[in-house]
């Protein structure tokens, strides 16, 4: 028998104190008399009880004392060892959900739930594209919503299964090439299947020009034997072909946008989630380019602006045109940061007169990583005055000069990015640079962000261990152990105990 | 000689023989010529068998020739000149000085049928009989008296030694008669074989008011059995009550069958006062 708190036990010491107090009285006198029945008669006459140290109430006291004191320290009758706990961790990864594999688990989710004794508490631990913790009456997952990857993590596994008092069972597929855990019970559903997938797809969007080109690749259900495809936009199939490893698509894209579709075709195989991508194209937003400052008075920027409304689908307009889609500065000064374009020189703000322009500033390096620089070289350019580091917004530095940042790319809203050069076309030999026209195209596109580039590929592609559904080593189930019993409070029959005691003590 | 027979109760002793002269109210030249037990005088009585105790000159030899078993002879005179006296030996005569006071009086009675009367057998239980004769005998009588231990003896068993010898005289029973109940079929044998009997009950102050209080162990001599009371005025007026319906039960018990019950309160220590032994000529009575 076991105890919560033994502590409470130390009462049992003022048993002597209750012998004590129990004891009757010490007599004055002792009497020899031949009247005893008289004596009695008369104390039964004064409806008196004949005081005497009586040994049964006494005890009876005694065990209702030791009884009460035991049950307010929590005894309990250690049940039989076992498990108490019982952690389910259910496989929720894609893979889950080729098949019957789902409706297996959740049908063997609810077997183990029935069987084990009502007093073990079950958690199931949802191992999808994340781990949460819910109670076993909460799960309630649709197939379609399965994560879109993830696994049985082996090392919560081996933490769940070191303590003795949680049993663990894991449900899954076993299909992939994920670690399955060695420890715990483990429950397979599912089977393995013939599977093709389209396991990475990515589109690279010419906008502002017309262009787009999809490369696919392809996992074939038999290696070596290609899988028939279709790329369709908006919903008209503009290529169909045969492919092993990748697909590749090169077309135009419909200025309007739309979605576009890469699906392999054939018979349905075991996994039909893998099968297909898809991206939507947004509208290509054709705005219009306004020159400010003194952007008309350099030809080689004007000439370049042109190019690119043309291509955009949009005209050049003069520095009154307030709702252009992108600005073009060269000196002068603006009042706040547009939200698309690409400053040459501009001040922004008020003041700062007072302090000096930089006088041939140093280019010590640009950001190569950028996408607005990449792959082109400035190691040419040179510059005669920039405005000074104090006038330069805040953002990412693409020209980092002795002095501080010469060109920084400032991050707006949705995605969306304006250049700021710290210099003038005129200040600089900018213009007279093969780089200036990829500049600027790379500003205009950056300047729309996520407006203009296709989405949606990646909530649809899988990774290719998911489509892969094939048990990589053999799959046989682990039964549960023996669940232990829970312990057998016995506070209330030991307070039981102690009212019939005291019961018994009245009637003795 | 025993304390409870010193010199001073010896003095008491001698002044009784001396001054008190009769017992049941008769004169000496009232009653028939002093004999010995032993002398067959007076009328012959009839058979009865031998016990253990009965003078051998008594047996009768012929009827022993013919029947092969003792009888002793009873000659009625000689019967009716003797007391016997039974003396209740009971642990109950413990409490208080009963016991003492008991053996007092029975030594004073025993002692004045020796003086005056022919024999005097003294019962103190079933196999504690004995008979004396003759103002000799005192000396006797008080060493029984004085070796006699309490012992527990039936009341009924005390009251049929002398119906079953065939003793015809006057019965003293000294007891305290806490039991009346207990004696109730000795008193109705006695009364049934025509016996005289005189009941003397040694009176001691805690058979009418507990002089306690307090916190009181009471403790049964007979049983051991012990009891805790606490007497206060309320316990005290309840014993009183029940000790008189005792009383009244005792008084009931002798009118029922006739013989006088007389409470002699035992005279304090050291009083050895004629007159506070022989209250009232109670043993006149006898």
């Amino acid at each position: 028998m076991d105890f919560a708190d033994l502590s409470r036990l130390w009462l049992l010491l003022a048993l002597p104190l209750l012998y004590w107090l129990a004891r009757p009285p010490r007599p004055q006198q002792r009497v020899v008399t031949p009247h005893m029945a008289q004596w009695r008669a008369a104390v039964a006459r004064t409806q008196r009880r004949p005081v005497r140290f009586r040994r049964l109430r006494f005890w009876l006291l005694v065990l209702a004392v030791i009884a009460l004191v035991a049950a307010s320290a929590g005894p309990k009758l250690a049940g039989r060892p076992g498990p108490r706990r019982l952690v389910v961790l259910l496989d929720e990864s894609t893979s889950m959900r080729a098949g019957t594999a789902w409706r297996e688990a959740r049908d063997a989710l609810a077997e183990a739930v029935d069987a084990v004794p009502e007093y073990i508490d079950v958690r199931v631990v949802r191992c999808g594209a994340s781990v949460d913790v819910v109670d076993a009456s909460d799960l309630a997952v649709d197939a379609d919503l399965l994560g879109g990857s993830g696994s049985v993590p082996p090392e919560l596994a081996q933490e769940i299964a070191v303590d003795g008092e949680v049993a663990m069972l894991t449900i899954t597929d076993g299909l992939g090439p994920y670690l399955r855990p060695d420890v715990g019970a483990i429950r397979f559903v599912g089977r393995p299947l013939a599977n093709r997938a389209i396991v990475a797809c990515d589109v690279v969007d010419g906008w502002p020009g017309a262009g787009i080109e999809v490369r696919a690749r392809v996992r074939a259900t038999r290696a070596g034997v290609p899988e028939e495809y279709v790329v369709e936009l908006d919903g008209v199939e503009v290529s169909r072909g045969r492919a092993i490893d990748e697909i590749t698509f090169v077309g135009e894209r419909l200025r309007e946008g739309g979605e576009l579709a890469v699906r392999l075709v054939g018979e349905a195989d075991g996994f039909p989630h893998d099968d297909a991508v898809r991206f939507t194209l947004p509208a290509s937003p054709a705005p219009d380019v306004a020159i400010l400052g003194d952007a008309t008075e350099r030809p080689a920027l004007l000439a370049a602006a042109e190019t690119l409304a043309h291509v955009g689908g949009g005209r050049v307009v003069g520095p009154d045109a307030t709702k252009a889609g992108f600005a073009v500065t060269e000196g002068g000064r603006l009042e706040s940061l547009p939200p698309r374009a690409i400053l040459f020189g501009t001040r922004l703000g008020d003041g700062g007169e007072s302090a000096a322009s930089r006088v041939a500033p140093t280019l010590l390096d640009w950001d190569r990583a950028s996408p607005l620089l990449a792959g082109i070289d400035l190691s040419e350019l040179r510059i005669a005055r920039a405005l000074p580091v104090e006038r330069m917004p805040a953002g990412r530095t693409l020209l980092r000069g002795e002095s501080g940042p010469l060109a920084v790319a400032v991050e707006r809203p949705e995605g969306a990015v304006t250049v700021c050069f710290g210099f003038r076309l005129a200040d600089s030999n900018l213009a007279l640079l093969p780089a200036l026209p990829q500049v600027l195209a790379r500003a205009y596109r950056a300047a729309w962000g996520s407006r203009a580039r296709p989405s949606g590929a990646s909530t649809n592609l899988l990774s290719p261990s998911e489509s892969e559904l094939v048990a990589s080593e053999p799959r046989k189930d682990r039964p549960l152990p023996d669940f232990g019993s829970p312990d057998t409070p016995l506070a209330v029959p030991l307070v039981l105990l102690a009212m019939l005691a005291l019961a018994l003590r009245i009637l003795a | 000689m025993s304390v409870l027979f010193g010199p001073e109760f010896q003095a008491l002793l001698a002044a009784a023989v001396r001054r008190v002269r009769s017992l049941r109210g008769r004169k000496d030249s009232e009653l028939p010529s002093r004999r010995q037990i032993g002398a067959p005088r007076g009328a012959f009585a009839g058979h009865r068998r031998y016990s253990s105790g009965d003078d051998v000159r008594h047996v009768d030899w012929n009827a022993y020739a013919r029947t092969g078993e003792l009888f002793a002879k009873v000659f009625e005179e000689d019967e009716r000149r003797a007391l016997t006296l039974l003396l209740d030996c009971t642990p109950s005569m413990l409490a208080s000085d009963r016991y003492d006071g008991a053996r007092r009086m029975a030594a004073l009675v025993g002692a004045l049928a020796l003086a005056r009367l022919d024999g005097l057998r003294v019962v103190c239980g079933k196999d504690a009989v004995y008979t004396l004769n003759g103002a000799e005998g005192v000396g006797t009588l008080l060493k029984i008296l004085d070796d006699v231990e309490p012992a527990v003896v039936d009341a009924d068993d005390l009251a049929r030694v002398p119906i079953d010898r065939g003793w015809l005289g006057s019965t003293c029973w000294i007891s305290d008669f806490a039991e009346p109940d207990a004696h109730s079929m000795g008193l109705r044998m006695l009364r049934g074989a025509g016996r005289n009997c005189t009941g003397v009950l040694p009176a001691v102050p805690a058979d009418r008011s507990p002089d306690v209080g307090g916190w009181i162990e009471l403790r049964d001599p007979e049983t051991g059995e012990i009891e805790l009371v606490r007497v206060d005025t309320e316990l005290r007026a309840a014993i009183e009550s029940e000790l008189e319906l005792l009383e009244r039960r005792q008084d009931a018990l002798f009118a029922a069958v006739g013989y006088p019950l007389l409470r002699l309160p035992i005279p304090a220590a050291g009083d050895f006062r004629l007159t506070s032994w022989f209250p009232g000529r109670w043993i006149s009575r006898i």
